[in-house]
């Protein structure tokens, strides 16, 4: 039957001119005339020239012309879902994919508006998500940089008397520890210190880390050049050596290739440069440039009581760290028996290295991941919404489309991609935008998180992003299947397809996520309500000083050139001297550690007391002029004066908490306080009570404190000096400085600030996460509007009819406002009702960062309540607004 | 209302009534042939298309695809039916040849 086939290019030409849905039902009726006249008698050749002339006729160009300008209005017709005149959906030879996917392009495209707004929300959403789990993701869950950094531990000694507190270990009980272990592969002790480096064209200060030898191969580190250093080096004696990071043999030494053997003066010692470290080498925050030798000195390994180290240690791969904890347990046991007088009381501590690292920022950025992940809740609950009502405005396309012979899994198909479209679309935008957020964010947490330097958009961040972009999609897929399929199955093709009448069947479900929204900003909000409580607390906290015009610097001597005690001391008594003669300064004077700059501890007792009564307390070196610049009040007795040098009885001042425990029945003042360990002759006569001051930040108490004057036992060789200004303190710096100069020009003063500037720094990380979470609160606040508001709009759209009717019949506009404005508080009351039950487990994460402040506090609860309904009730108005000016006649004329 | 009247063009009229006369086995060929052997009109298959088409667009005829037909090798054909206009519009368009024949003496 080859004759009854139509000639083949022939065919191929009609293919070329008629578009597709007829292309093939016209096709057939060519090749049935075609057959038709074969069977009529006429010849092959016959009707193949009939067959090319009327594939060639013009009515064939007209056909397709006329079926090519019928597709295109179709299209747009069934887009923007008016009747499709019983058109059948374009069917290609395109794969059915790629045509989903191009119709979710084009279903986008022309809803411009409502692709606007799901595109913000995520943008907003998953933006914020992306750009705090990059910060967990760095900080967390990232292993630290060094080869199985997991068996890797930090070693303290605790001291038990004192709430278990973390202090550093003393080097002969490192020693010790170290000689004695099996299940750990090696135990080393680092400090972190600064030093002066000259030489240069001026004395810079420079942070440096002293550490034991073992350190950097413990770390699973080499230098990249040269040698690390050797256990010789851990005692004092031996050659002066250093070792410089790469960032310093950069800066400092031009990358010379020739550095080892090179000379650099630190503290005024002359140092060989051994080694220089890898570039990727990071322990310490602040990236010290120096590493510096133990070199422990004679005195070092003889006092257990010192506890100026911090152990790291590295366990052997086969034990586990329980086991290894055991061990160091067991073997601490053997040192408190054999040196009772230091270890008694005293604990050790060996926790994995990563958890010591992030330490108490755990909590927080668990504070603030949950807050994100609630943002994102809503804006998911928000999309969803939004997607629920485009839904039923294009029911009829859905049932045009469905009728036109579409499957439900083709429909449900076309829907997954254009709702993974929106949801990826949005991951990409969000991603972007956490990228460029990121630097500010970590800019914000410098300081006050540790391992920001490790905070990177790795493959995990970017697997974050992708699964919950997809995963909203997919949600948002599903929720507008099950809605769509609750409404009696089929769509309907009907006029009324977007009127009233479906109300009922769709209120709950929207219903839900306004109620949802709700509760989860009530969440959030309730979190910052608390954070913004407590931090307001927090500035309100008396510091025992008066923090204002006050400048801050400090001033290390090196050892080299101030051998003496009396060098030591002369100098800064000369220094805060010529300082209180300058013009513009109030008072000056200086104190061996700023408050809420670190901790000095000594442990002290009264002479003729029972052998275990012990106190802890902060010992503070000062100068005579120290509490008067400071404005600490003298309760009882006198201030220090400048004749208790050290040829003077020597004395000591205490703060009102340690004269109540050391003296709790009777004053303090002419009674005696001495070292905890010292002969009865060593001690010192009790001069004064001062007022409390708090040390160690603003949030924890006044610890018990000790003054002594700083020119009467070892006078120290770093101090901080404190200036009063009459004026701006900052007007001062280059007096300072010069007056500094004067003295000794090699001398640097550095960490010059402002006391307020110091109060202010120890509150960053509570401001940053106010910030971040007032933000937060705030986009969640917007979005629950925003979903209010669009719930009510949509109830009211779909009721204009009814109301129409109520006001036609004499009901008042202000009934309907107030009928609108009711129905939609009632959900937000519903939603508030259990956002404050859901509070309660926001309150439980907050509970570690809040001052003062219960996780229940009623005054914020009720604050956050009103604030929720304020915004809810505006974003009801609008919609009942719009619904109390309903014009009767139109609206029953639109039926 | 008056400017809403169809007008039909007389291909229009006589494929409409083809369409009709066919009832459920309207079909392009079966168009066609009804056109040659009852009215004598030889028009070719793209013809009948695009006037099919045009009526098609004035929702004066739609069309559905039958679900397959052994005879036609498994494809199934379109079939084409006078919408509720498209019968007012006949109904109008006769009306209008009637009312015009009227007083006209038959040659």
């Amino acid at each position: 039957m080859s004759g009854s086939r139509p000639p083949l290019t022939a065919d191929w030409l009609l293919r070329a001119i008629l578009p597709n849905p007829r292309a093939e039902d016209i096709l057939d009726d060519f090749a049935h005339a075609y057959q038709k006249r074969l069977r009529e008698g006429w010849s092959e050749l016959r009707a193949r020239v009939w067959y090319w002339g009327q594939v060639l006729a013009p009515d064939t160009f007209r056909l397709g012309y006329l079926l090519r300008a019928r597709n295109r209005t179709v299209r747009k017709a069934l887009e923007k879902g008016l009747s499709g005149r019983g058109m059948r959906s374009q069917k290609t030879l395109m794969d059915p994919l790629a045509q989903d996917v191009r119709y979710a392009f084009r279903a986008i495209r022309h809803s411009p508006g409502f692709a606007l707004v799901v595109l913000l929300t995520l943008t907003l959403g998953i933006g914020a998500n992306t750009a705090i789990f990059s910060v967990v993701n760095g900080i967390v869950l990232r292993p630290l940089p060094f080869p199985d950094a997991e068996h890797l531990m930090r070693v303290r000694e605790v001291d038990r008397n004192s709430n278990n507190r973390n202090m550093g270990l003393s080097p002969p009980n490192f020693l010790d520890l170290r000689e004695e272990t099996s299940a750990l592969v090696d135990v080393a002790a680092y400090r972190p210190t600064s030093a002066t480096l000259t030489g240069g064209s001026a004395p810079e200060r420079v942070f440096a880390i002293r550490v034991s030898s073992g350190f950097f191969e413990l770390l699973g580190a080499q230098p990249a050049i040269g040698r690390s250093f050797i256990s010789e080096e851990d005692v004092a004696g031996s050659d002066p050596v250093a070792i410089v990071s790469h960032g310093a043999w950069q800066r400092r030494f031009g990358e010379d290739p020739a550095i080892l053997g090179k000379v650099m003066v630190l503290d005024g010692v002359s140092r060989t440069i051994v080694g220089v470290l890898p570039s990727g080498f990071r322990f310490a925050p602040g990236n010290p440039e120096v590493w510096l030798p133990q070199e422990f000195s004679e005195r070092d390994l003889t006092l257990r009581g010192r506890h100026f180290l911090t152990g790291l240690a590295r366990i052997r791969p086969d034990v586990e760290l329980e086991r290894a904890q055991e061990e160091m347990r067991a073997i601490w046991a053997r040192m408190e028996d054999a040196y009772p007088d230091t270890n008694a009381g005293w604990g050790i501590s060996a926790v994995p290295l990563l958890d010591s690292v992030i330490g108490s920022a755990r909590t927080a950025l668990l504070a603030l991941l949950g807050s994100v992940v609630l943002v994102l809740l809503i804006a998911c609950a928000n999309v969803i919404n939004l997607t629920l009502a485009r839904a039923d405005r294009s029911e009829r396309e859905t049932a045009i489309r469905s009728a036109l012979g579409a499957s439900r899994y083709r429909l449900l198909r076309q829907n997954l991609i254009e709702h993974l479209l929106l949801g990826l679309s949005g991951g990409a935008l969000g991603l972007a935008g956490a990228y460029l957020a990121l630097d500010h964010l970590l800019a914000l947490f410098r300081n006050q998180l540790p391992r920001t330097d490790d905070v990177a958009m790795d493959g995990r961040v970017f697997l974050f992003t992708l699964v919950i972009s997809a995963g909203i999609g997919v949600l948002t897929t599903l929720a507008v299947a099950v809605h769509q399929s609750r409404r009696n199955g089929t769509p309907r093709l009907s006029g009324a397809g977007t009127k009233e009448g479906t109300r009922v069947a769709r209120g709950p479900i929207r219903g839900t996520f306004v109620v949802a929204e709700v509760a989860l900003s009530l969440m959030l909000v309730v979190g910052t309500g608390l954070l913004l409580n407590s931090f307001l607390r927090l500035l309100q906290v008396d510091l025992g000083f008066r923090s204002e015009n006050l400048l801050t610097g400090e001033i290390s001597l090196p050892e080299a050139r101030y051998q003496t005690d009396e060098e030591r001391a002369f100098f800064f008594e000369t220094l805060t001297d010529a300082l209180e003669r300058h013009r513009g300064v109030r008072s000056a004077g200086a104190v061996g550690m700023l408050p809420l700059t670190g901790s000095y501890t000594h442990v002290f007792t009264v002479p003729g007391a029972e052998q275990d009564q012990a106190w802890p307390a902060e010992d503070r070196l000062v100068t005579h002029g120290y509490f008067r610049t400071m404005e600490i009040p003298i309760l009882t007795g006198r201030a220090l004066e400048p004749t208790d040098d050290a040829t003077a009885p020597p004395v000591v001042i205490l703060n009102e908490v340690l004269a109540q425990q050391l003296f709790p029945n009777e004053s303090a003042v002419g009674n005696r306080v001495k070292f905890f360990g010292a002969s009865d002759d060593e001690s010192w006569d009790v001069v004064g009570v001062a007022g409390n001051t708090r040390q160690f930040g603003i949030r924890a108490e006044a610890p018990p404190t000790l003054y002594r004057p700083h020119s009467q036992i070892r006078p120290p060789s770093s101090m901080a000096v404190v200036v009063r200004a009459s004026g701006p303190p900052l007007d001062l710096v280059e007096s300072v400085r010069q007056a500094v100069t004067r003295l000794d020009s090699e001398l640097p003063i550095y960490s010059i600030t402002t006391m307020e500037d110091l109060v202010s720094e120890s509150l960053t990380s509570d401001r940053v996460l106010l910030l971040l979470l007032g933000l937060f609160g705030l986009i969640a606040l917007m979005l629950g509007a925003v979903g209010i508001f669009g719930v009510m709009s949509y109830t009211v759209s779909q009721r204009t009819r009814e109301i129409g009717v109520r006001i036609a019949v004499g009901g008042a506009p202000a009934d309907v406002l107030m009928m609108v404005i009711r129905q939609g508080m009632k959900l937000v009351g519903l939603g508030i009702g259990l956002g404050l039950i859901g509070s309660v487990a926001v309150g439980r994460v907050f509970e570690g960062l809040l001052f003062e402040v219960s996780a229940t506090d009623p005054t914020t609860l009720s604050a956050v309540v009103g604030l929720i309904c304020l915004v809810a009730l505006a974003a009801c108005f609008l919609p009942a607004r719009r619904a109390a000016a309903v014009d009767p006649l139109s609206s029953l004329r639109e039926e | 209302m008056k400017d809403k009247r169809i007008h039909l063009g007389d291909l229009q009229q006589l494929t409409m009534l083809a369409v009709a006369r066919l009832g459920d086995q309207a079909f392009g060929n079966a168009i066609q042939d009804e056109l040659l052997n009852v009215s004598g009109r030889e028009v070719s298959v793209s013809t009948v298309h695009v006037t099919l088409v045009r009526l098609e667009n004035q929702n004066l005829v739609v069309s559905r695809k039958a679900d397959h037909d052994p005879a036609r090798g498994g494809k199934g054909k379109r079939f084409f039916e006078l919408t509720p206009e498209g019968w007012e519009a006949l109904k109008a368009s006769r009306m209008a040849h009637l009312r015009m024949w009227e007083g006209v003496e038959p040659v």
